[in-house]
């Protein structure tokens, strides 16, 4: 069986390689796309089981982005867990992420969040 | 108010580039702190004297980076209170009409960048250094291992700071606005647990938590001011336990209220000590100021936080024998539909 996908939305260069060793250690395959408009060109071409999305991104935001996933049927069985460095930008998210975390993100922590949507993946292949 | 939007109110090219030069700096100088702290776990053969004081070695630079921040935002105002030929415009009217409202417009405007600007780093200093702990490159040595959980409880002091800074800029600018929604119990707890779980695995505590069977699934609140103020108490309580647990319980001390209470076996706080807790740091008159460096600005913040939600937050100590913080607040359920999501 193919293993869940996961694409990272992060411009930041370490903290992408932070999030993807997480993902990857939670037993996902993960790609990296490292500005808006990369992650929009990645989203029209796969079907990600989970989307980690910084806020805070070249091109076109992260919000401008979740909004973009939330509103394709493709996609709607995403899940998105939010990591952003902007708390406050948050709230008017809740409703639309799965997750919201606030930067620094914990390793443990974003893996065991990765960890918990498996089996609503696994059900939905 | 966002970096961008601070850096777009400076008029002159020339001063952006050099105050851009100088924000490098102070990054710079942040980064090789935090190499510093690091590098003793490539120099496996140091002897832990010299690590102990790679470490604040380190760690200083972090902060030194972020103070050369502050000295940097103070330049910018000086060249905002000259005119663009670098003539000192009427000092008198500066300082009557636009100097303090403007200082501090700057100071918080600065401190809410500084606090957002230092998630980044602290991301990825958090990550590899979690990485590490965990073995992904490989196992570590006992001391090694000591040294990582020395610098995860460091990280976790400096998150606590970014975070109280931002919340005390928005309270000193009266900006800091409520946002009520519906939230679980549950999961506020479980949230903070999951950030708190590895400060205290660093000092070798139990962290544990309960929620009492009458407390509803669903309440109303400010959800993320609630877990700011978990967070502070918690970390207050991780900073002064050496050995044992910390709790933290969720009840309904009556019915029309509910209580956030966090419990430690730490070294209590002496009786005449008290009444001072949760006062700023600052004061001239606070007896605390030496001894509890690093708690007064979070239980000020929580204080302050938790009369804005109409409730009242009270500590009950024994020297020697742990301390409790009690945080009461008004019991509003909620109305189902505007359930808030996962996050």
């Amino acid at each position: 069986m193919n293993k869940p996908f996961a694409l990272i939305i992060e411009d930041h260069a370490d903290s992408a390689v932070i999030f993807a060793e997480a993902l990857r250690s939670a037993g996902y395959e993960t790609e990296i796309a490292r500005s808006g408009s990369e992650a929009l060109e990645r989203l029209g071409a796969t079907t990600p089981d989970v989307v980690v999305l910084d806020l805070q991104l070249p091109r076109v935001a992260g919000p401008d982005i979740l909004r973009q996933i939330r509103a394709d049927p493709r996609l709607a069985a995403t899940h998105v867990i939010v990591a952003t460095a902007h708390p406050q930008m948050t709230d008017s998210l809740a409703g639309e992420a799965d997750s919201i975390l606030v930067k620094p993100v914990s390793f443990i922590q974003l893996r065991d969040v990765a960890a918990r949507l498996l089996p609503s993946i696994t059900l939905n292949k | 108010m966002s970096a961008k939007e601070l850096a777009d109110t400076s008029a002159d090219p020339r001063l952006s580039r050099r105050l851009n030069v100088l924000r490098l700096c102070a990054g710079a100088l942040a980064l090789a702190g935090s190499l510093a702290a690091l590098f003793p776990l490539a120099a496996g053969s140091l002897p832990p004297s010299a690590k102990s004081a790679l470490f604040y070695s380190g760690f200083l630079a972090v902060l030194l980076g972020g103070g050369s921040l502050c000295a940097v935002e103070r330049y910018r105002l000086k060249q905002l209170l000259c005119d663009s030929s670098g003539a000192a415009v009427d000092r008198a009217a500066v300082v009557d009409l636009t100097y303090e409202a403007e200082f501090d417009r700057l100071k918080n405007a600065l401190v809410s960048v500084a606090s957002h600007e230092l998630r980044t780093p602290l991301n990825a200093i958090l990550g590899y250094t979690e990485m590490l702990q965990e073995g992904t490159y490989g196992p570590l040595l006992s001391e090694q291992r000591n040294a990582v959980a020395r610098i995860v409880s460091n990280i976790g002091q400096l998150l606590l700071l970014a975070n109280n800074l931002l919340d005390h800029a928005q309270l000193e600018a009266g900006t800091l606005a409520l946002n009520t929604v519906s939230f679980s119990p549950a999961e506020l707890m479980d949230g903070v647990r999951g950030v708190m779980d590895m400060l205290a695995r660093a000092k070798n505590l139990k962290l544990t938590g309960h929620i009492a069977d009458d407390v509803p699934a669903i309440l109303s609140g400010d959800r993320q001011r609630l877990h700011q103020i978990l967070v502070n108490l918690i970390g207050n309580a991780i900073h002064f336990t050496d050995e044992g647990m910390v709790h933290v319980r969720i009840y309904r001390p009556d019915a029309a209220h509910w209580a956030l209470a966090v419990s430690d076996t730490g070294r209590g706080i002496p009786e005449g000590l008290l009444q001072h807790v949760f006062e700023e740091p600052g004061q001239a008159d606070n007896p605390l100021k030496r001894d509890y460096s690093g708690g007064g600005l979070g239980l000020s913040i929580v204080k302050r936080l938790v009369a804005l939600m109409g409730g009242k937050v009270t500590v009950e100590s024994e020297s020697g024998r742990g301390s409790t913080f009690t945080v009461v607040l008004p019991l509003r359920e909620s109305p189902a539909v505007t359930r808030e999501g996962t996050g």
